[in-house]
């Protein structure tokens, strides 16, 4: 199953790197999120650096959300429209290793995004062009959240988008959804269920939790993907 | 020998539609079985099938003596498809598009190279292995798409319309393609053709479909079906008159021709035995008798059009 699951990632790799369209998209992201922390802080002076910190963390998770939005139903919907997703679903590989490698690839490259923003925010710190303040990093709490959360909200998001666009035909459609996925996981905190907390134990559980989650989601949408009810869909 | 493709009473309905309807088939392991029907006939939903992408409503399938829905992935492994729509990678270069199902067929390295280089060869594209798909002609994708079902070399091949939208140049080069596949042996292979005359030459069976029924099945140049009555050509050294005294009931005379046949339909196969009889009886001087095979475009015509 590993050697499948790593097949379907190689080539769900290299047709993302292969597409100008895609790279130009994901450049722009990590650019935009890169340098728009610190245009939003110095308008409004005497920002607290904490708030400042807060904000360069957001932008990495924006980068992470909006890449694996745009590329797990991608992934399904340009394989539709090729009509290589037949052909693929027509080849011995299992469905598991075709559902999980998609969104799996999805995922590494959501996280790619918010690694590849936060580099930016520091490389535009270390050289002054902007002044976000980056001495977050050196907390426990700021990495974890810069470091382990875009990895499990890009996995949660890639499963979900993976799963939707494999089930439903309109691309609109699948994007929304994939985005409105994320309302589930800020919901237990908006309604106060859950108390938020940035204190770093507390952080490394949420993660923890949440990368079960993203396990379970996994494992559910590779056993609820049957290519036998898909492909009338193509 | 056990059977290639085995459907007993297969039922597929979509949405209170039924697409394939009651289907029971058999073809035999090495076979070149032709499947005919016009088009939204249940060809298509057949194949999808018999390669486990639709469950069927009822009714059992069993291909290379596997169910498959549930031993899908084993089945899938020994069986090289081209689907009526080829589904290439276009920013991929063809050896790529190979080699990717080569490691979907879990073949090592070395034997990847060798197999890529083999099937490109056979389809004469190694010239070209290196160019994007993007760039193919229709005729050069179907090459790819015959090239890439042949890579792990299956038991079973399955092409929905190998020739369907090619230019008449593209059209012979495929079928000499098929031509030499089909003279292989060893490997059954089940064909959805518009193409009479393609499934006649190659085909050692064809079934047509109408309608998701199966309504004719046999050997090409025996297959029956459709009502069509049995005619046979008869020349006589006397006049016509002589030969129409001799028919039996409900059988109808044309001609004679220019070179003096004419032509009897029948109301049976079993009646010839009782025209010859006849002919003799009433001294009509009978040079031959030939019955004359109905064409498998004549077959066709009659069991879709419902003659």
């Amino acid at each position: 199953m590993a050697q499948d699951i790593g097949t379907v990632l190689r080539k769900e790799a290299a047709e993302f790197l292969g597409n100008v369209r895609t790279l130009r998209v994901f450049f722009l992201v990590v650019l935009i999120s890169g340098v728009l922390p610190s245009l939003s802080v110095e308008v409004p002076f005497n920002i607290p650096h904490s708030l400042r910190g807060a904000l360069s963390i957001f932008y990495v998770v924006v980068a992470a959300v909006v890449v694996v939005a745009q590329t797990a139903p991608d992934l399904v919907i340009r394989e539709r429209a090729g009509h290589t997703l037949e052909s693929l679903l027509a080849s011995r590989l299992p469905d598991t290793a075709i559902f999980v490698g998609k969104a799996l690839t999805a995922a590494l490259m959501g996280y790619a995004a918010s690694l590849l923003t936060l580099i930016v925010q520091l490389g535009g710190s270390a050289v002054r062009l902007h002044m976000v303040h980056w001495l977050y990093l050196s907390s426990p709490t700021g990495r974890w959240l810069a470091l382990a959360a875009p990895s499990v909200i890009a996995a949660y998001m890639a499963a979900v988008g993976t799963f939707v666009a494999l089930r439903i035909l309109d691309q609109w459609s699948a994007y929304m959804i994939t985005v409105m996925s994320l309302g589930l996981i800020v919901l237990p905190f908006a309604m106060r269920w859950i108390s938020l907390d940035v204190a770093a134990p507390w952080l490394r559980g949420a993660v923890l939790v949440m990368a079960a989650v993203d396990i379970g989601l996994l494992a559910a949408g590779a056993r609820l993907f049957r290519r036998e009810r898909l492909v009338l869909s193509l | 020998m056990s059977a290639a493709v085995l459907c007993r009473g297969v039922t597929r309905r979509f949405n209170g539609r039924t697409a394939v309807a009651d289907l029971d088939l058999e073809v035999d392991q090495g076979a070149v079985f032709g499947f005919l029907g016009p088009n939204g006939a249940g060809k298509t939903t057949t194949v999808r099938m018999l390669l486990g992408l639709l469950r069927p409503s009822s009714g059992s399938l069993e291909v290379l003596g596997l169910d498959p829905i549930a031993q899908g992935e084993p089945l899938r492994a020994q069986t090289g498809v081209l689907l009526d729509q080829v589904g290439l990678y276009d920013r991929l270069t063809a050896s790529q598009n190979l080699d990717l199902f080569g490691r979907i067929a879990r073949m090592a390295p070395a034997e990847r190279r060798v197999k890529v280089e083999a099937a490109l060869r056979r389809v004469d594209l190694w010239e070209r292995r290196g160019d994007h798909v993007s760039g193919f002609s229709k005729g050069m994708r179907q090459k790819l798409g015959i090239a890439r079902a042949l890579l792990s070399d299956p038991r079973l091949l399955i092409l929905d319309e190998p020739t369907s939208g090619l230019d008449p140049v593209n059209i012979k080069m495929l079928r000499d393609l098929l031509t030499s596949l089909a003279q292989e042996g060893g490997r059954t292979i089940f064909m959805c053709t518009h193409q009479l005359d393609e499934a006649q030459r190659l085909c050692s069976q064809v079934g047509i479909i109408r309608g998701g029924r199966l309504v004719a099945v046999g050997a090409p140049d025996t297959l029956e079906g459709g009502g069509g009555a049995p005619v046979v050509r008869v020349q006589c050294s006397r006049p016509a008159a002589a030969t129409a005294a001799a028919l039996p009931a409900g059988a109808t005379l044309d001609g004679p021709d220019a070179e003096g046949w004419m032509r009897v339909t029948l109301a049976q196969a079993s009646d010839v035995e009782e025209l010859v009889k006849a002919l003799v009886a009433v001294d009509a001087g009978v040079l031959a008798v030939v019955p004359q095979r109905r064409s498998l475009e004549d077959v066709y015509l009659s069991v879709v059009e419902g003659a």
